[in-house]
């Protein structure tokens, strides 16, 4: 909805973006550009030495580096499988709130409740969670008589990725529930009914009708979630700070430690912009998608 | 015959539902009930190797505790003077530019659309370094300067967007009339869009008030004394390694933590939704 | 290029009117936009005052000095705001401001500061953040300021901490801890074993530790180890180097000639030391692997609830334990930890107060910290001493050590005991980084099977190595 022709002046538009532009290019493209110079540069804050240009040395010492494939390997395995299980289990649980049922109102509101804490506050309430003495896991677990003895949760390192895991996977899934089920419902009840007429049984329906239809918004919501928890850095970090060992050790918390732990600024840097680079393919996917919703 | 058959299959399909959507959801919410529960616990309970779901009376011991002991009143009050002026500063650029955006065709127009798309959900963990370096250089480190321009980073572009598609709503016409009457856009802007559309900018403000509120890794980074810290962030560092963890205070300073993306995530979560099929959307 | 000017002069003075019509505008609406800016202005003029004021001198001639700690006692707290009182009374012209932060976070947030250009005037630092400080020539030299019978007040170990490689003073060493051992009595007589008489070598702790790991319920899972030590986050660091140093080696070591630091841990006592402290886990079996998951807390609830009948724990456990634990007071002891092939060498360092080079209040900062260690509060002791006593730590100096001696309570005697046989960790500016990047990865891998012994050194020695010769 544009103005007409004869209100438009070329001039107008300009004046009302920039601000917004100004500040965008200050404080979003130019730390992101300084950031990938910083990643050809030598600096690092525990070592006095003038600062130089050194090519891709940085690039070239994190493929070396052990740490750099295991947090690499962790952030793959992490994204992936929170993505399958927010998906599966989000499409679940927005299928059964889309059925004809009372209440559906108080049960979306009970499944968006992860999502509204921070991811911050989230890690420290499953941290006490899991707490292996006065935990409430181990108490359930061993009052059900699943465990005989109180486990350490994040004592382990198989353990503590799925139990970490499990929280990332908690905070993500009704977001998922919240954009589905909105799709799920702007679609026309008459298809659903014609189907009915042929005799279409319920996974009939969804496979040909539901999933079709918002096949466009599954893969936005699918893109941006796998960003954010391609990037957790939170719920890692007031948990189990990357350990035990490497089992929590994903590329945010990796980056993180090499910046602000042992401040070797550029190496941290090029960590980063490795980061940037596995992103761009998801974020241009994302960004025809979103262009095609509208 | 074959109906009621298909009516009792329908009432055992409903019963599934049900009691799936009962599991589910007490799965969902058990952690949030337990962080209340502790909240209210004092210490002995607290560590009680038999943990209780009811705390043996509804105390305020912890809330009254963690305000007067501890730095939480200077980390809630840090967490709403940043939060409201990025709120601030972010809703009167992004009414700007989303009517800009909204209203106009101009050269460019793809591109900064792009980037504003791009620039939200561009991972905070690209951005601290650099952005660190860039705030040391001016000695901004550790002020309420600081966190402003780093929530900035993410409120404005998010701003922008949610209000261009809530611009994108109000028809066009009464502001033709209005610029035929002689009014500027400005006035445009002031006398009809901002009235028209003052719903969506008041959403899309809290949300960018509850964003910064919750933000955990910019703070953690750009701050360092108890006197700036913010609320998650400090609640977070209250557990740390030396200190005498009391989690009944925890959670009870996380209990307060949560209660504005509460109140506004839930009641506005519509707005939400429009504005997330448009591409704007922050975590 | 002109035009280009003309046209930016443009956008700007278009700027400038679109900011203040907005201001002006349609009358309808700009009383709540007005309010609005105000809003901003005033909330951004508090912000900005109030950082200003945090930042550097208030007043005319006050001189603010910010003193950045890691106490978290209550009762510590109260001495140092005493303190602060006491000596702004006297001395009305300086001001002191305190920062506190948490150990974890101490040294990523005093890097921070000091690169932010906003560096404390004095700070509290562990051993390994003197080194890196001194590292990167941070540290002030105080040498010419300490009074000569406050430096001979000190026992050597301190010394070695606030001395740096030319024997110049950088640092004043302060309330430190002690680390020994905690165990169950009533465990200890359940399982047949003296409860007056507490493992004092490797082998005895190993053979205790066996005769109390059990399975008290006969599930089948053992619910009762003999021993145990926090090893989550740095904790598995700073444990390691002491078992290493248990066994007599020195982990990294200062060449003067070439004026480098040079790894140990390739040596035998390295090694030994290693896999003394995983094989309490892999092979003999006391302690269980979910150590890697426990700071100190963490055991002392454990020991608290009878899982563990030994742990390796610091001095200020032994209140917490009053506090967890009533149930089992009067069942429990203390006692020097034991001694490993090279002899008795527990955990225990003093933490120094160090001004920083950037400090433009060297002279005022010292003045206060001398002022901690000459005035003397009601009790007769002197403020840093309180300081100390609050925190059932020590002051490492001789005076102070019988003066703990006679006075503290008979459970905290083995760790003024310990002062004598203590051992503060390597004095390598570059361990900060190794500890931050390798060793807890490794050696909690060590611990959990992941990574063998051998190979686990091997690469910790490659690590260190390398950030050696990075220059």
């Amino acid at each position: 909805m544009y103005f007409k022709k004869s209100m438009r002046n070329t001039a107008i538009p300009y004046l009302f973006i920039i601000p917004s532009a100004i500040l965008i290019a200050a404080i979003d493209l130019y730390p992101i550009i300084s950031g990938i110079i910083d990643s050809f540069l030598n600096i690092n804050l525990f070592i006095n030495r003038p600062i130089k240009f050194i090519g891709f040395e940085n690039f070239i010492n994190l493929f070396k580096d052990r740490l750099f494939g295991i947090a690499f390997y962790k952030s793959i395995i992490w994204t992936i499988t929170i993505l399958a299980g927010e998906m599966i289990i989000g499409f679940f649980i927005a299928w059964l709130l889309n059925r004809d049922i009372k209440g559906r109102k108080f049960f979306r509101l009970m499944v968006l409740i992860p999502w509204v804490i921070p991811n911050a506050i989230a890690g420290i309430i499953w941290k006490w969670i899991y707490a292996e003495q006065y935990g409430l896991l181990n108490y359930s677990l061993s009052k059900l008589g699943i465990i005989s003895n109180y486990k350490s949760w994040l004592g382990s390192s198989n353990i503590a990725f799925w139990a970490i895991l499990t929280v990332a996977l908690w905070k993500a899934i009704p977001f998922v529930v919240l954009v589905i089920l909105a799709a799920m419902q702007s679609i026309s009840k008459d298809q659903y009914e014609a189907a009915e007429v042929d005799g279409a049984n319920e996974i009939q329906k969804f496979f040909h009708i539901t999933l079709p239809s918002i096949k466009n918004i599954t893969i936005i919501v699918a893109i941006l979630t796998s960003i954010w928890n391609f990037n957790q850095f939170e719920i890692i970090q007031v948990t189990t700070r990357g350990g035990p060992g490497t089992a929590t050790l994903t590329m945010p918390i990796f980056s993180y430690e090499l910046f602000l732990q042992s401040f070797q600024v550029s190496y941290a840097s090029s960590a980063a912009t490795i980061m940037l680079i596995i992103m761009i393919v998801p974020m241009y996917i994302y960004i025809k998608n979103v262009m095609a919703e509208k | 015959m074959r109906y009621a058959s298909i009516k009792r299959k329908k009432i055992i399909g409903n019963v599934i539902t049900y009691a799936l959507l009962i599991i589910i959801c007490i799965g969902f919410i058990i952690p949030f009930l337990w962080m209340i529960s502790t909240s209210f616990k004092q210490p002995d309970e607290v560590f009680s190797p038999t943990p209780k779901w009811l705390p043996r009376e509804f105390s305020f011991k912890n809330y009254v505790g963690i305000w007067k002991d501890t730095f939480f009143a200077v980390y809630f009050k840090n967490s709403i003077i940043v939060s409201i002026i990025t709120m601030i500063i972010a809703i009167i650029i992004a009414t700007l530019s989303g009517y800009g955006i909204s209203r106009f065709r101009f050269k460019g127009k793809l591109l900064f659309s792009i980037i504003l798309i791009v620039v939200q959900i561009f991972p905070g963990m690209l951005m601290i370094i650099p952005l660190f370096t860039i705030m040391n250089k001016l000695h901004l480190i550790n002020t309420y300067a600081a966190l402003v321009i780093a929530y900035a980073t993410f409120a404005v572009p998010f701003c922008t967007w949610m209000l261009k598609g809530y611009f994108d709503t109000i028809p066009v016409s009464m502001e033709e009339a209005a610029l035929i009457d002689g009014c500027n856009r400005l006035q445009v802007l002031y006398k009809i869009i901002i009235p028209l559309a003052l719903p969506g900018i008041v959403a899309v403000a809290m949300f960018a008030f509850v964003l910064s509120w919750q933000e955990y890794l910019f703070a953690l980074t750009l701050t360092r004394s108890e006197g700036m810290r913010t609320l998650t962030l400090g609640i977070a560092m209250m557990q740390g390694e030396h200190g005498r963890v009391n989690w009944g205070q925890i959670m009870a300073g996380s209990t307060i933590a949560c209660i504005p993306g509460m109140v506004i995530f839930l009641w506005l979560e519509k707005y939400l939704i429009q504005g997330f099929t448009m591409g704007g959307v922050k975590e | 290029m002109r035009k280009k000017c003309i046209s930016i002069a443009a956008i700007i003075l278009a700027l400038t009117m679109l900011f203040s019509l907005s201001l002006i505008g349609c009358k309808a609406t700009s009383s709540e936009t007005t309010a609005a800016i105000e809003t901003t202005q005033a909330a951004e003029t508090t912000a900005a005052a109030e950082t200003t004021q945090a930042a550097k001198e208030t007043k005319a001639g006050v001189t603010e000095v910010e003193f950045f700690h890691t106490f978290w006692v209550p009762e510590m707290l109260k001495v140092i705001e005493d303190s602060i009182k006491a000596f702004e009374a006297k001395n009305p012209d300086i001001k002191i401001k305190e920062t506190r932060v948490s150990w974890t976070d101490a040294p990523s947030q005093m890097m921070t500061s000091i690169m932010g250009g906003k560096s404390p005037d004095i700070v509290v630092c562990n051993p390994p953040m003197v080194a890196s400080l001194r590292g990167i020539n941070a540290l002030a030299d105080m040498t010419d300021m300490i009074p000569e019978e406050l430096k001979n007040s000190f026992t050597k170990s301190a010394v070695e901490i606030a001395t740096n490689q030319d024997g110049r003073w950088d640092g004043l060493p302060e309330e430190g801890c002690t680390w020994q051992l905690f165990y169950r009595k009533d465990l200890f007589k359940a399982a047949g074993l003296d409860p007056e008489k507490p493992p004092t070598t490797w082998e005895e702790l190993v053979e205790y530790g066996k005769a109390l790991t059990k399975d008290t319920n006969n599930d089948g899972n053992i619910d009762q180890w003999g021993y145990g030590w926090p090893v989550q986050a740095e904790n598995a660091n700073d444990y390691w180097v002491n078992y290493m140093m248990q066994a007599g080696s020195k982990v990294t070591t200062y060449d003067s000639e070439k004026k480098t630091w040079v790894s140990q841990l390739k040596g035998n006592e390295a090694l030994t030391g290693t896999k003394f402290m995983v094989d309490l886990v892999r092979t003999d079996k006391i302690s269980p692997s979910g150590l890697v998951d426990m700071d100190w807390e963490a055991v002392t609830n454990g020991f608290v609830a009878g899982n563990f009948a030994m742990m390796y724990n610091g001095a200020w456990v032994v209140g917490s334990i009053h506090q967890k634990g009533p149930d089992i007071e009067g069942k429990w002891g203390t006692a020097l930890m034991v001694a490993g092939p090279a002899g008795k060498a527990s955990r225990g360092y003093p933490n120094a107060f160090n001004i920083l080079n950037a400090s433009t209040k060297k002279e005022a900062a010292f003045k206060y910290l001398n002022f901690l260690y000459t005035e003397k509060t009601a009790s007769g002791l002197t403020f840093v001493e309180e300081l100390c006593k609050a925190g059932g730590a020590l002051l490492f100096t001789n005076n102070y050590i019988e003066y703990a001696k006679k006075n503290y309570e008979p459970l905290l005697l083995p760790f003024v005991d310990g002062a004598q046989y203590s051992v503060a960790p390597p004095m390598d500016p570059k361990w900060e980084t190794f500890k931050a990047l390798f060793v807890g990865k490794t050696v909690q891998g060590m611990l959990m099977g992941e990574i063998d012994v051998q190979s686990g050194l091997d690469s910790l020695d490659a690590n260190l190595t390398e950030l050696h010769a990075m220059q």
